[in-house]
């Protein structure tokens, strides 16, 4: 369906393009605003993307996955948009602590209301560096491969999995300093 | 790597965090830029076609008022007239570009120039 398309577009179709923007601009979102962390520039960073896209289509491999090589440029896109504004968190050293049990966390977790919920995974992903939001949305919520995330990111396959490790450590440190604070004002 | 219980919690808190793009003219928008970008490339390859005929029109009156010129003062020996002399100056400029080999060159410059900048800037260039 997906090349049915992309020849579409190829031979002078243009208006075939708007089911790729259709299919992948939440996904392509979502990847945009983990590394500007702000609603504008995201969106921004989507458009210009997609045009990006369309405008080198030619150069698009065939036999690679679509989404792959569109998510790439919108990391690319995103991180030069971002680079622009600066906005930069401090990085937390999880070196030395131990990986926190699933279990302490997902009780509470589950309890909260959905709304209370996305507010407060926002706001822990916000105190998350920009590589590693970048890194546990492509791997967790897009579920890309590592090779794909190595092709997206251009991050070595052995530094995608340590990486990776370390992000989720800090994604649960956080969440767990989180809830017991919401804990805490619950009761 | 194994999916484990923390790697399926972490899925769903990653779930959590998804937001839908909020702009319903979101599509419009990105077609409208892309339209604008093949209305631009367009008009530029009407701009260099129309440079093309501007040159060979203007090689084709000058090689004609040439002859013209030979004919008045009795240089012209056999020169058809003036509609004959238009077809074959035309026919000389066509047969010049299309074989001449000091056309060929420059050209053969451009793309292998186009080519070495391409792959310094590791980009694309669209001349048309």
């Amino acid at each position: 369906m997906e090349l049915f398309y992309l020849n579409q577009v190829l031979e002078g179709n243009t208006s075939c393009f708007s089911y790729f923007i259709e299919k992948y601009k939440d996904m392509a979102f979502s990847i945009a605003f983990r590394i500007t962390n702000n609603n504008e520039d995201a969106e921004e960073s989507v458009q210009d993307a997609f045009l990006k896209a369309f405008k080198s289509l030619k150069t698009f491999r065939k036999e690679a996955k679509f989404s792959t090589w569109l998510y790439k440029i919108v990391v690319n896109t995103a991180i030069t948009k971002a680079k622009r504004k600066r906005n930069f968190v401090l990085d937390i050293d999880v070196g030395n602590i131990p990986e926190i049990a699933a279990e302490n966390v997902e009780e509470v977790y589950k309890s909260l209301e959905d709304a209370g919920r996305k507010k407060l995974i926002g706001d822990v992903l916000e105190e998350l560096i920009m590589e590693d939001r970048l890194l546990l949305t492509l791997y967790y919520l897009n579920e890309n491969s590592i090779d794909e995330i190595n092709s997206i990111t251009g991050i070595k396959t052995e530094n995608v999995k340590m990486k990776l490790h370390r992000a989720r450590k800090k994604l649960y440190l956080i969440l767990e300093k989180k809830l017991h604070t919401e804990l805490k004002n619950i009761l | 790597m194994e999916d484990t219980g923390i790697d399926s919690l972490t899925k769903k808190i990653m779930a959590d965090s998804y937001s839908k793009l909020n702009d319903p003219a979101f599509n419009d928008i990105v077609m409208g830029k892309i339209l604008q970008v093949e209305k631009r490339k367009m008009t530029a390859r009407i701009a260099f076609y129309f440079f093309i005929v501007m040159i060979t029109s203007a090689t084709v009156i000058y090689f004609t008022l040439q002859n013209l010129n030979h004919k008045i003062t009795g240089m012209s020996g056999n020169l058809p007239d003036i509609p004959g002399c238009l077809w074959l100056n035309t026919k000389k400029v066509i047969d010049w570009i299309s074989g001449n080999d000091y056309f060929i060159f420059p050209l053969i410059i451009i793309l292998v120039f186009k080519k070495i900048v391409a792959i310094i800037f590791k980009r694309r260039i669209n001349f048309l």
